[in-house]
Parts: C-alpha cells; sequence; structure tokens
C-alpha cells in the first residue's frame, strides 16, 4: 500500500490541475462522462448511446455513459446535480420524472443545480382503448365517465410517471373522475390493455403506434401541440378542446454554473449530433419521435410544465407519502 | 455458550426487532400497510414460537451440551479483511485492493507456499480485468479517476 | 407451412461465418457469467448491448442467444462445486448437485447438468420456433387476479424448502416478504421500509440477496476450515457409469414444466427449477434419497430452468411482453437495430426473428460442446486451496454486484445479507425460503392489491377467470396431496398395528 499512495496522490493532483485548467484551456481534452438515471438496457439507456456516439463526433472527445439508475431517476439526477460544472459530465434527464420527484418527496437534488442543454425527444402522451371498446373518441370517455364517477379504469406505468400526471391533468381540465391502476412498466401495461383487464391505457404515442397499426389498439388523443407525423390520423388533446400538453420529454442536462464558453461547446456538440442524419434515421428505425429544442426554449417549457405540476399537487397530491 | 441459549437470544432479538418493524408499519396509510404490519406480526409470533422451543431445549440439555465452538480468530479476520477491503475499494481502485486482500487473508488464514500466495492472486486479476474491463466494459471504481469518488 | 419457409430463409444466415463466432463467444461468455456469483444473464446482456451497436443484428442476437443459454447452465457450476448458486435459477441444482460434489461425483453432476441443460435449451427453442404465435395469446389472458394465484402457487414450492422445523423456514420466508417489500410501494408511491435512504427506494435487488445468503457463507467456511482441509475436496478418478435412459422421463417432464412456467410472464426459470426438483421428488417412490445427492435431483431443475429461456421469449418477441428482466433486456437488444418487437416483427422481418429463434437452438447445441471442455477446467475449482478461494468468492462477488448498478452500497448491502446468511445456517434456518419469498412476495401483494383496485374492492373478481380456477386447484392438489398421502399412511399403520411395509 505504501508504495501505491505516492502514485495516487501525484495523480489525484493531476487531475485537479486539468480540472482547475479547462477554465482557459481547449475544452474537451479529455473523455467525457454522460450519466444516464436508468438501467442498461432500458429504453432511456437505449436512446443515450444511440445519441451517444454522434456527439463524441462532433465535441472530438469520447464518451462513457455512467448508468446510476434507482429511486425512479433521483440516484441519476442527484450525481448529476452533484458533478463539477467544468463540462466533462453532463446527463441525460427525464421530463417529467425530475420536476416530480422534487414535489413528492424531499428530493437529494434541487432544479436549480441542473441546467437544460437541449430537448432530445417529445413522446407525448395518449390515451387508448382496445379497438373493440365501446369508447371511440375522448368525447364518449367524458360522457361516459360523468355518468359513471370513478368507474372507468385507465392504466399507468406507475404512480407520478408521466402516463399518471397527464391523465391526472385530464381529468383537471375535463372535471371527471376515472380510475388509477398502476402497472410496474409499459409492458404490463400494454399486456393488461390488450387482454382487455383493463378499459383504457395512458401510453406514450410512440408506444401505442404499433398496436394501433396491428388493429389491436385504437387510440382516442395524443397530448402534443402537434400530430405526431408517425400517427398524423390521431387528434390532439386541443384539438378536441381539452388543453392537456403532457408526454416524456428526454433531454440532455449540466450541472449548473459552466462556463458559458464550454456550455456553448457542449450544446453545439448536441445540436449537430441530433441534426446528423445518421442520427436522424437511427431514431427513426427505433420509433423515437425528435424533437429538438434548444437551452432556452427547453429551459422555459421546464418552467411552465413545473408550475402546472406544482398546481396539480397542491389540487390533488397523486403519491401517498406519509 | 449452549447453543439453545444462543438461539434463545436470537429469537427474543428477532421477536424485538418485528416489534419495531410493526411499529414503523402502523405510519404507512391505507393498503400499503396491511402486508407489512401481516409479515411483522407472523414474525413476531414465529420468534415467540422459537423462543419457546429453545428454552424448552435449554431446560432439557442444561449447560452440558456447549457447541463445538467456531474458529473466532479466523472467522474474524476474514470478516474484518473483508470489510477493509470493500472501504479501500473506491480509494485505491478495484483491481489494485483486490491485488492486496487475496494474498493478505490467504497468508492470514496461514497458507505458505509463495509462488501460489502471489501468482495466483495476479493471474486472478489478470483474468478479471480481461473479463470485466475488456469484455463486458464494466465502468468500475477506476485506479485513478478521483473525481468520481465524490459522486460515488 | 409458413413457419417452415421462414426456418429455410433464415437457416444460411445464421451459418455465416460471423455469426457462429459470435455465438460461440456468446456462450462462453454466458458460461463464464452464470458461473461468477453476482454475474447473471441480464446483467451480461445489459452490459453487452452497447458493443453490439455495430454489429450486424443476426451477429449481435446470436451473441445474446449465447449468453442466454450459457449464463443459464453455468449457474449450476458454483452450484455444484461450492454450493453457491451462480445465478437465482441455480438455488433447486444445491439441493443434490452439492451432496454429489462431497461424495466425489462432481465431474458426474457437472455433466449431467450440463446434458440437461442443453436438452432443456432445445426443447425450448424448438417450443419458440413452433409455437411462439399460438401460445402468445396465453399470456394476455392473465389477468392481475389469475397473477396473485400465480404467485400464491410459486410460495408452494416453499413448503418443500422448509427444513426439519417448519418454524425457522417460515422466519426465513418472513425475512424474504420484508426485504421484498422495501422501496416505494408500486401502488400508492409510499416509501417503505426504506429509513430516508435513497438507494433503498428502488427496493432491494434479487441478486443482492442471492448473492449474499448464497456466495458469502460458503466463502467463509471455506477461510475458518481452510487449515483442516488444505488441500481441498477430492475427485473420483473412477468413471461411474450412469444409465443415461433412466433420464428420459426426468428430461421430459422438467423441459415440459420449463417451457410452460417460461411463457407465463413473471415467473422465471428460478421458479421453474425448484418446481421442477420438487416435482421430481415428489414422484419418485424412493424418495428420500433426494437432497442426499441424488443424480435425477440435479437433472430435473437443470433441464427446467434451461426449457425456461426460450420460452420466456415467446411472449416477449410475439407480443413485446417480456416475461422476465432478461428479456426485457434482450428487447433493449432488439429496439438498438430497429427491431420493435411485436406482431410486426414477424411481419416485416421474419429472417431475422426466426435467426434468432434458430440461434436459441444452435447455441443449446455449442452449449454442450463448450461445457465439455469447460467442466474439465472447472472441476480443478476443488483442488485450490481454500485459504486462496475463500478471498476469490469475496472479490467476484463484489465485482459482480458492484456491476449491476454502479453502486458501492449494493455491495456493503450484500455482505450485510451475506453476514446475515452465515448466522442464519449457523441457526439451521434456511436461506432458500428468503429468496423465493423475495421473488413472489411483492409480486402477489401487488396484483392482489391491482386486481381488488380494478374490481372496487369486490373479491369476487378473484375467482372469475378460467384460469383462476385452474391455479387454485393446483394449489389445491400441491398442499392437500401430501397431507392427505400421510393421513393414509397413518391409517394403515394403524390398521396393521406395526410399521408401515416399505
Amino acid at each position: 500500500m505504501k508504495t501505491k499512495m505516492p502514485i495516487t496522490w501525484l495523480a489525484a493532483g493531476l487531475l485537479s490541475a486539468a480540472t482547475m485548467g479547462s477554465a482557459w484551456a481547449e475544452y474537451p481534452e479529455r473523455p467525457v462522462t454522460m450519466i444516464v438515471a436508468y438501467s442498461a438496457g432500458g429504453g432511456t439507456d437505449v436512446a443515450a448511446r444511440t445519441l451517444a456516439p454522434y456527439i463524441e463526433e462532433h465535441l472530438g472527445q469520447s464518451i462513457t455513459v455512467l448508468n446510476r439508475p434507482g429511486a425512479g431517476g433521483e440516484i441519476g439526477f442527484t450525481a448529476l446535480a452533484q458533478a463539477d460544472p467544468d463540462g466533462y459530465t453532463f446527463g441525460f434527464i427525464n421530463i417529467p420524472n425530475m420536476l416530480a420527484i422534487p414535489i413528492q418527496r424531499e428530493a437529494r437534488y434541487s432544479l436549480e443545480d441542473i441546467d437544460p442543454v437541449a430537448q432530445i425527444v417529445y413522446d407525448a402522451g395518449a390515451l387508448s382503448v382496445r379497438s373493440d371498446s365501446d369508447i371511440t373518441s375522448l368525447e364518449e370517455l367524458v360522457a361516459e365517465a360523468k355518468a359513471n364517477p370513478g368507474t372507468v379504469t385507465y392504466g399507468t406505468t406507475g404512480i407520478g410517471s408521466d402516463d399518471h400526471l397527464a391523465v391526472l391533468s385530464f381529468e383537471r381540465k375535463a372535471g371527471i373522475e376515472l380510475r388509477h391502476i398502476p402497472f410496474p412498466g409499459a409492458a404490463d401495461l400494454r399486456a393488461a390493455t390488450l387482454g382487455g383487464h383493463i378499459t383504457m391505457a395512458s401510453m406514450n404515442i410512440s408506444e401505442s403506434v404499433d398496436d394501433m397499426e396491428a388493429g389491436n389498439l385504437h387510440i382516442l388523443g395524443q397530448m402534443a401541440e402537434e400530430r405526431w407525423e408517425n400517427a398524423p390520423e390521431v387528434p390532439t388533446f386541443q384539438e378536441l378542446g381539452y388543453d392537456v400538453v403532457m408526454g416524456s420529454h428526454r433531454g440532455i442536462g449540466a450541472p449548473a454554473g459552466m462556463p458559458e464558453a464550454v456550455f456553448e461547446t457542449l450544446s453545439g456538440a448536441v445540436t449537430k449530433a441530433v441534426a446528423d442524419p445518421e442520427f436522424q434515421e437511427k431514431s427513426m428505425q427505433q420509433g423515437l419521435p425528435l424533437a429538438f429544442q434548444g437551452p432556452e426554449a427547453f429551459g422555459s417549457q421546464l418552467e411552465t410544465l413545473n408550475a402546472e405540476l406544482k398546481e396539480l399537487w397542491e389540487e390533488q397530491p397523486w403519491s401517498q407519502n406519509q | 455458550m449452549p447453543r439453545p441459549l444462543i438461539e434463545l437470544l436470537c429469537a427474543l432479538l428477532v421477536s424485538g426487532l418485528c416489534i419495531a418493524g410493526f411499529f414503523e408499519a402502523i405510519r404507512y396509510a391505507g393498503p400499503s400497510g396491511y402486508l407489512p404490519k401481516t409479515v411483522m406480526a407472523l414474525g413476531f409470533l414465529l420468534a415467540l414460537i422459537w423462543a419457546f422451543q429453545s428454552a424448552l431445549q435449554w431446560r432439557k440439555e442444561g449447560s452440558a451440551s456447549s457447541q463445538k465452538g467456531t474458529d473466532l480468530p479466523r472467522l474474524s479476520v476474514f470478516i474484518g479483511l473483508s470489510i477493509a477491503y470493500i472501504v479501500l475499494i473506491p480509494f485505491l481502485g478495484y483491481f489494485t485492493a483486490t491485488l492486496l486482500f487475496i494474498p493478505a487473508v490467504t497468508l492470514l488464514l496461514g497458507y505458505r507456499k509463495t509462488p501460489v500466495l502471489f501468482g495466483a492472486p495476479v493471474i486472478f486479476v489478470v483474468l478479471l480485468y480481461l473479463l470485466f474491463g475488456l469484455v463486458l466494459q464494466v465502468q468500475l471504481p477506476d485506479e485513478l479517476l478521483f473525481q468520481l469518488v465524490g459522486t460515488n | 407451412m409458413d413457419i417452415f419457409n421462414n426456418i429455410l430463409t433464415a437457416l444460411p444466415l445464421i451459418f455465416s461465418v460471423n455469426v457462429i463466432i459470435a455465438m460461440v463467444i456468446g456462450t462462453t461468455v454466458g458460461i463464464m457469467v452464470g458461473a461468477l456469483p453476482g454475474l447473471s444473464a441480464t446483467m451480461g446482456i445489459a452490459v453487452l448491448i452497447p458493443l453490439t451497436f455495430t454489429m450486424e443484428p443476426l451477429v449481435a442476437l446470436g451473441m445474446v442467444a449465447g449468453i442466454y443459454n450459457g449464463a443459464m447452465y453455468g449457474g449450476s457450476i458454483p452450484a455444484i462445486l461450492l454450493r453457491i448458486p451462480g445465478t437465482p435459477a441455480g438455488i433447486a441444482t444445491v439441493f443434490d448437485g452439492y451432496p454429489m460434489a462431497q461424495k466425489g461425483q462432481a465431474p458426474l453432476a457437472l455433466k449431467i447438468s450440463l446434458v440437461s441443460s442443453a436438452i432443456g435449451s432445445a426443447v425450448s427453442a424448438i417450443a419458440l420456433l413452433a409455437l411462439a404465435p399460438p401460445l402468445a395469446a396465453i399470456a394476455l389472458k392473465f389477468s392481475p387476479a389469475d397473477y396473485f394465484w400465480l404467485a400464491l402457487f410459486g410460495m408452494t414450492a416453499i413448503a418443500v424448502l422448509l427444513s426439519s422445523n417448519p418454524v425457522k423456514g417460515l422466519l426465513s420466508t418472513c425475512l424474504g416478504l420484508v426485504v421484498g417489500i422495501v422501496g416505494i410501494d408500486a401502488m400508492t408511491g409510499a416509501e417503505r421500509f426504506s429509513f430516508g435512504n435513497i438507494e433503498l427506494l428502488s427496493g432491494i435487488n434479487i441478486i443482492v440477496l442471492l448473492t449474499g445468503l448464497f456466495a458469502i457463507p460458503p466463502a467463509i467456511d471455506l477461510a475458518i476450515n481452510s487449515m483442516t482441509s488444505q488441500k481441498g475436496a477430492k475427485l473420483d478418478k473412477v468413471q461411474e457409469k450412469v444409465r443415461w435412459r433412466s433420464f428420459i422421463p426426468v428430461w421430459i417432464k422438467s423441459s415440459i414444466l420449463g417451457v410452460v412456467v417460461g411463457i407465463i410472464p413473471a415467473l422465471g426459470g428460478n421458479i421453474a427449477a425448484v418446481l421442477a426438483w420438487n416435482e421430481q421428488r415428489r414422484s419418485d417412490p424412493d424418495n428420500d434419497r433426494y437432497g442426499k445427492g441424488e443424480p435425477k435431483g440435479v437433472a430435473a431443475p437443470e433441464c427446467a430452468n434451461n426449457a425456461d429461456t426460450a420460452a420466456t421469449l415467446i411472449p416477449a418477441l410475439t407480443l413485446g411482453i417480456p416475461g422476465s428482466a432478461v428479456a426485457a433486456v434482450i428487447l433493449g437488444a432488439l429496439l438498438v437495430h430497429g427491431l420493435r418487437p411485436g406482431p410486426q416483427l414477424f411481419r416485416d422481418d421474419p429472417e431475422i426473428v426466426f435467426g434468432f429463434m434458430l440461434s436459441m437452438l444452435v447455441t443449446a447445441i455449442l452449449m454442450f460442446v463448450i461445457g465439455r471442455l469447460g467442466a474439465r477446467a472447472f472441476v480443478h475449482v476443488l483442488k485450490a486451496p481454500p485459504a486462496l478461494l475463500a478471498p476469490m468468492i469475496i472479490s467476484l462477488a463484489v465485482v459482480g454486484i458492484y456491476s449491476i448498478h454502479n453502486s458501492m452500497f449494493e455491495v456493503w448491502l450484500m455482505l450485510g445479507f451475506g453476514l446475515l446468511g452465515f448466522g442464519m445456517e449457523r441457526l439451521g434456518i434456511p436461506t432458500a425460503p428468503a429468496v423465493l419469498a423475495v421473488i413472489l412476495g411483492p409480486m402477489a401483494e401487488e396484483s392482489l392489491r391491482r386486481a381488488l383496485l380494478i374490481s372496487g374492492g369486490s373479491f369476487d373478481y378473484l375467482v372469475q377467470s378460467w384460469i383462476s380456477w385452474i391455479i387454485i386447484t393446483m394449489i389445491a392438489v400441491t398442499v392437500l396431496v401430501p397431507i392427505w398421502k400421510r393421513f393414509k399412511k397413518q391409517r394403515t399403520s394403524r390398521g396393521s398395528n406395526g410399521p408401515s411395509p416399505q
């Protein structure tokens, strides 16, 4: 152990010198870490690892993907918030999960500690029923729910998930009451809906569209501002008179307080990576609904969404915690 | 210590933990609390039966049947070194710590063939590095990446 | 036939050099990953996915198939040699495998395990190829109520694992249930038994518990006894003759069981193995020999857990519904290559789906070849000095657990469970019931509560479907038959006024 110590101290010294130097040296001069707050092999991980090589290309440095899953993303977001804002650590962020966690419990990170860099994917929420269901439109759903409050069942991928929050917001705006059945994941939810065990599924549009094409599911509406190009026949909630825009956003976030030049370089590389036609082609294959937004647009969207979620929580706390 | 007495003490400890767990579970509202409360109550009941069984056994055997003692020094050396090993991994890196840990344990357990003592761990670590570092590409606490330690 | 056409077009694709190499590498890595405590097929495939980005889809999927099959078999190696199940599915293999190794029959036990695993995998792959579309629909029929009964049925397997003192076995079950409760309650969002610790919020990973309870105590034992058994166990030089034909009924029964369990989402190889071991012991008239080194007690669980592999992919590929963590990760691997599982996969890319399913069959055969060569090397583990083996087991467990979630906390948790498991063994408390309870407890609780949510609190919903009734009947049979048998035995023995004739 004695022989090891000097080497490691020296290494530590070198590293801290490198960290301090990064402010004026040409960023980036060593590999960059991308934190993913979900398990390897999951949807977010696959999306992150698909994008990583294109960011590498435009950043001119290799990227190591580090999975820090757990506590619904909180462990990964905390790691991201606490990382040094030197540009060598950034992460994938999932909205609304990142916003909802601090609202529903005392979180170990704060939103101020994470700066939005870019939105990559916007996967709108959608309500779908089995194709042989009696309910064929949102109007009929609202009428049915008004006639029998609290009996129409809908499934989501869990308490506080974007699917759940989306329906809560819809319930509030339409003045109806539905019965929530949480499932552990999208696969279980799909199975229960296709098997007719629940009336309706609240799933993201990209998860529902294959079943619609196969004729198994009928999508009542999508919660986006504009219809997604892969599902042009599905009306948006806004078109039908319900102002609900909610879904799952995936984007890039960085620890707050980065030097401006470093932030510019990073966000520039991300912008170019998303615009890369090869990446666009790959996301198309995987069915990822790309929706790029720069730091300002993404940031202001997060603020609006956060205010809405807080209002929703005040009125109807969705998670039971002591 | 006679074995039934040890069992009796353990059973009482478990029943105590179950009571504590039950009170923790009371705070869980509605359906969230049903299973925790049931399990804790069941555990408490089982622990009481166990305590009763061991008490009977103890009375029957008295302190005559003392259990053949475990080798406490070796046990504590092994567990102590394992704990030290896990403490050191984030600081030294996994492979470095392993390279120190294995010969240390083997030596303290009384094994003396020098070539095996130092050769085997090196081969083992190289194999581990090939599997985890190269094939599986797992990100282990790296020997040099000190800035990661803070976030771990 | 459509299926035959698809198989014929896929055949030349998977016999290209690249795919074969990938399958060989995958199977080898799989056996290693399975054999190392703390590593599982799920983790092995998950970390390899990024490597497959640049590969052709079939090359990547061939590798995945190899890992999946190999890991299921690999888990039996340390289970037999060191009584450490390398994967959760290896628990039942310990029961008879380790006693065999202690009798000096380790090579024989490894051989039986390999043959049985290969047969199980092959049967499963054929079931996948032939039955995927028709069987897939069954998975959708299961309602939350049926899942609840299914979990209870799995729990009946725990009864088998209770030791001579049922109180202690049930206490171990309670431990498993408590560990299963830890974390955020999926149904309400309440935090239970997490004591404000963020790392506990997502619950305790089954691999952490398994590795702690099963890998650490044998390591401690090795360390304590390292002086008395300096040389390690001896091996039989004499090759024992095995009557392979007597295993055929075991294989048939266990593979069918494995396939059925595999198709039903949420159960898995571990349950299949325990049920198969239990069924084999129940049906053998000479059932006292089980748990003491009966070769058929190794064949049954190993055949069943491998028969589970490809069968799990039936609902995963055809409906996009993964029945287990491994299947979910495999779907991730498909997605990377732009292959979205579901009915459209069979329509749009039949050559790839059928190629993948065929590679499940081919890797079953490869596993047999590689395993034969490997087994010779593995047996030498027993010759290693225990003082060296003990710390190596700790190092492997540490790196395995760390690489699941890159979390040091879970390493500590694993060590804690290890010390607990050591204490439990010393007190005569069996550890296997805890592991089954961790798997089945949350499933039973969640599906019961989900069923009651759907029905609005009405218990009628629990007995509405015919599937529920079938499972309830199965539970009744497994619970009542042994009781009835004992009762009959007592009556006959009382009638003849003496010990019952054997």
